[in-house]
């Protein structure tokens, strides 16, 4: 492995796993998931998530990646055994089936930032109506979303420590602080009091609410990144010295405080803005996109420094969404790296791959929801992969072979049964509740394999991905080329 | 609104802590690194 493939200090490699972790959901999803379910105790929960899912999980995809040197394909063959290669594969193809859509996601941040630089966000401005028309454009939301993938093809292009490593320096800092400014701009609002009420004083009966957990695990596990590669896929191109345990918590917190600065940015600032209560709480339970495109959009012009705050919170979106699509597209782009193919070939490859596959999505709403729907959810059965191949490797051995070596602050005993026990217990209990939810709110429909959002639509998605996969796991094990290559 | 800021104080201190925590320890054994040997890395 060149020099140029390899994170050139810990902090280039913080500045990459936080860039990876921060993404939009972090902005226009968990401000919204506090607000609805408890504020502080769901806040609460979503902590008590990073330690039982989210950081065990980090710590098991490091580990792999770490010491196999491979993407998540060549790194389950080689962690877990030729047998389970299919595994791996379908972390890559998840991953990469969110990607072709989350390109898209990316190009709508930069229009609406280029719009807030445009200062379209002006008092009396039907936002409601400007995001249907963008929507509704293709050659506007397949131009962005041409934008969005060619400008990540290029960076990663130039490799982990000029291209990846550079930008997301630069960018996560920035991010940071574009984050910052937002907070402290709705929380100093008249007004702003009864939205930081409803977003940190916990409502604790909200607890006694399996939504409440539901909503808590699977926002911390599809915020950090847990289950999906992108650690596991980062942490090859680390020195061996590294420290798994630290980095794995820093990236953790630093995502929770990323979501917690958003939430302070937007939470205040619907409820100091909102004409009433009840449009505050409209707003918020929205959907993501109605929340951020729609609501914040026709707020900007009432809130003071509005026009110079509409274009800072759209960089933070822009960043956050950039800096997570270039992980992913990573993922990938190792894949084929690991199947001999050259880094320039292979990124050619990935970012031509995923401007056609996003094209759909680009183009006919009803598609990204689908996807967003169907794959989103297939993250939890990834994590599950993780834990069962750490299971499988032992727990123990991973715990005091290859974490704790290297480690500031060693791991106990815990993580073994976190990752043993308590965690597969979460994944079942999640995917069961999803589903259970699925079928008794939709007794009628939940079966269908071609509606937009239903049970039958996963399951339908997920049999075929898993048969390919199981039918190719042979081809799958020879795929990866070469022998593991050292990094100290 | 006391009762709120009580609250903020709680959730920051356990989250932005944490965060902060982690990242002075990640500065300091980075600062350690480039102090010892230049092959030892």
């Amino acid at each position: 492995m060149s020099n140029k493939d390899q994170f050139a200090s810990r902090w280039g490699f913080l500045a990459a796993a936080i860039g990876m972790a921060v993404g939009t959901g972090n902005i226009w999803r968990f401000p919204r998931m506090a607000a609805q379910y408890g504020g502080g105790a769901f806040i609460l929960a979503y902590t008590l998530a990073l330690f039982l899912w989210s950081a065990p999980l980090l710590m098991a995809e490091m580990s792999i990646g770490r010491k196999t040197r491979r993407g998540p394909i060549g790194g389950f063959r080689d962690f877990v055994g030729r047998r389970h290669t299919w595994m791996g594969a379908w972390m890559v193809m998840v991953c990469m089936l969110i990607t072709f859509y989350y390109s898209v996601v990316t190009g709508w941040c930069i229009k609406y930032f280029v719009l807030a630089m445009r200062g379209a966000f002006r008092e009396g401005v039907d936002t409601a109506a400007l995001w249907t028309s963008f929507l509704a454009d293709p050659r506007q939301t397949i131009f962005f979303h041409f934008l969005a993938i060619g400008a990540c093809g290029l960076i990663i292009y130039r490799g982990i420590k000029g291209g990846v490593e550079r930008v997301t320096k630069l960018m996560v800092p920035a991010l940071f602080v574009f984050l910052i400014v937002a907070a402290l701009r709705a929380a100093t609002l008249a007004g702003a009091g009864q939205g930081l009420t409803y977003m940190f004083v916990p409502d604790w009966s909200k607890l006694a609410l399996p939504a409440t957990w539901l909503q808590a695990f699977t926002q911390s596990a599809w915020s950090t990144g847990a289950g999906w590669g992108l650690m596991l896929t980062y942490a090859v191109y680390t020195s061996r010295k590294e420290d798994i345990s630290q980095n794995c918590f820093t990236i953790g917190f630093g995502d929770q405080t990323a979501a917690l600065l958003a939430g302070l940015a937007i939470i205040p600032t619907i409820f100091a803005l909102s004409p009433s209560v009840e449009a505050a709480n409209a707003a918020i339970s929205t959907n993501n996109t109605g929340l951020t495109f729609i609501s914040l959009a026709r707020l900007f012009p009432k809130m003071p420094g509005g026009l110079y705050i509409a274009p800072v919170f759209f960089l933070a979106m822009v960043f956050a969404a950039f800096t997570s699509l270039i992980a992913q597209v990573e993922v990938g782009v190792r894949a084929f790296i690991d199947g001999g193919w050259s880094r320039k070939k292979s990124t050619l490859m990935v970012a031509g791959a995923t401007f056609l596959l996003g094209l759909p999505s680009a183009i006919v709403p009803g598609v990204f929801d689908n996807q967003d729907w169907v794959w989103g959810v297939a993250l939890l059965p990834s994590g599950f992969f993780v834990m069962m191949a750490a299971r499988k490797f032992g727990a123990e051995k991973i715990r005091t072979e290859l974490i704790n070596p290297s480690a500031d602050i060693r791991i106990g005993r815990w993580w073994n049964f976190v990752i043993t026990y308590v965690s597969p217990l979460i994944f079942l209990f999640l995917l069961g509740w999803w589903f259970y939810r699925g079928i008794v709110d939709n007794p009628e429909t939940w079966w269908k394999p071609f509606s937009r959002f239903t049970t039958g639509t996963i399951i339908f998605q997920w049999a075929i991905l898993l048969v390919v996969l199981l039918l190719a796991n042979r081809a799958l094990a020879r795929w990866t080329k070469g022998t593991p290559e050292e990094v100290d | 609104m006391l009762k709120t800021y009580i609250w903020i104080a709680i959730i920051l201190a356990i989250n932005w802590g944490g965060f902060i925590a982690f990242l002075v320890r990640a500065s300091r054994r980075q600062a350690g690194r480039a102090k010892g040997p230049k092959n030892s890395n």
